[in-house]
């Protein structure tokens, strides 16, 4: 241990032993006048946004690498498997006329758009639809709303059964009349 | 201003100056209106610390000095920036970045094995402390610039292990290890030529 401490002693005297270079006499008058040459703008430029600029790049660097390894991803073939029990209910809501909504197979564009303009029922609200109604609804007589009754309703071949009015609500004015 | 050590060779100034200096606080603060007197001032008391470190990390006397002068340059052109720092540390590490960044020294893969060195021969009648500075100039010769680095900031800087790894900007621990790395190299070498006669 005290050898070792010794050869550290001697590493140091002798690292302070190994002579300094001579400086020379203009080594002032030349680093004063380097100091006075201008500096390229770049310098400047780099200088102030140097580290913003790195960050950045490395930011887009390293986004463009993520995109890269998302897009390569291989994307799975096979589609999921239906529960059998949503299969089930698919079927039974076929079998209850259900299937009459799908447009026919020969359909062409024209038949498709009006198809798809229907409004889909199935998911009305038992509520009126404030909106469906003011728009249905005729127009006023002397101040007075006629209601549209059930035989207008039926004389009108466009209008599909129970619009604006849930199926519950329909029902129920039919009885009532 | 207290001197706590002083370097044995020649004109260059001392080691170690207290920590705060209110004279070098003062120049400073003149060099960073851009006063050419203060300039001056921190020129001629780091001037050979500089050129002494920029030739023990190349091991090139010849280019030590060019890269001192830009080391100059560059701290005093960023002087704004000191805050609480020290000069002197600040200025090494411009000086390790600088001597670190030249071409050829990034060639540079890692130091020779001790078995490929050359056979030193000691002349008879050489004195001790001439044939103990061989050793070391061949030790520095194998060594790494990094390590060469630790290592004269460490024993010829006497900076602390802190120091050495803000000036070189790695961790205490890596400081430590390239310290002891060296110093165990330069035992194997000092016993396979001094410690034998």
């Amino acid at each position: 241990m005290s050898d070792d401490f010794e050869l550290d002693a001697s590493l140091r005297t002798a690292l302070r032993d190994i002579p300094t270079p001579a400086v020379s006499a203009d080594f002032d008058a030349r680093v004063l006048a380097g100091l006075k040459r201008p500096q390229p703008w770049w310098q400047y430029v780099w200088r102030s946004a140097g580290p913003l600029v790195t960050g950045s790049a490395c930011s887009f660097a390293a986004v463009v690498l993520l995109a890269l390894w998302v897009t390569q991803m291989p994307v799975a073939d096979t589609v999921a498997p239906v529960p059998a029990a949503v299969s089930l209910q698919a079927q039974s809501h076929l079998s209850q006329g259900f299937g009459n909504h799908l447009p026919p197979v020969d359909a062409d564009m024209a038949d498709l758009d009006k198809w798809l303009e229907r409004r889909n029922l199935r998911a009305a609200s038992l509520l009126m639809d404030p909106e469906l109604h003011e728009a249905t609804a005729p127009k006023s007589e002397g101040g007075r709303v006629s209601q549209p009754t059930n035989d207008d309703r039926k004389s009108d071949p466009d209008r599909p059964q129970g619009v604006g009015m849930a199926p519950g609500l329909a029902s129920r004015a039919q009885v009532t009349a | 201003m207290t001197p706590v050590l002083s370097l044995m060779s020649g004109d260059v100034a001392p080691i170690l100056e207290s920590v705060d200096d209110p004279e070098e606080s003062r120049w400073i603060a003149r060099a960073k209106t851009g006063d050419d007197a203060a300039y001056l001032w921190l020129l001629s008391r780091y001037r050979l610390r500089a050129v002494r470190l920029a030739a023990h990390v190349l091991r090139r006397d010849s280019e030590a000095e060019d890269v001192a002068q830009e080391a100059f340059i560059r701290a005093f052109r960023d002087i704004r920036t000191l805050r609480a720092e020290r000069f002197l540390p600040w200025l090494y590490r411009i000086v390790v970045r600088l001597c670190l960044d030249r071409k050829r020294l990034t060639r540079w893969t890692s130091e020779q094995p001790m078995s490929a060195a050359p056979e030193l021969v000691t002349a008879h009648g050489v004195s001790e402390s001439v044939t103990e500075r061989v050793v070391v100039e061949m030790l520095l010769d194998r060594l790494s610039p990094p390590m060469r680095a630790v290592l004269v900031l460490r024993e010829l800087e006497c900076l602390d292990y802190e120091e050495i790894a803000g000036v070189l900007g790695i961790p205490i621990g890596t400081v430590r290890s390239r310290l002891n790395s060296a110093r165990s190299q330069f035992r194997i070498l000092w016993k396979e030529n001094i410690g034998d006669e």
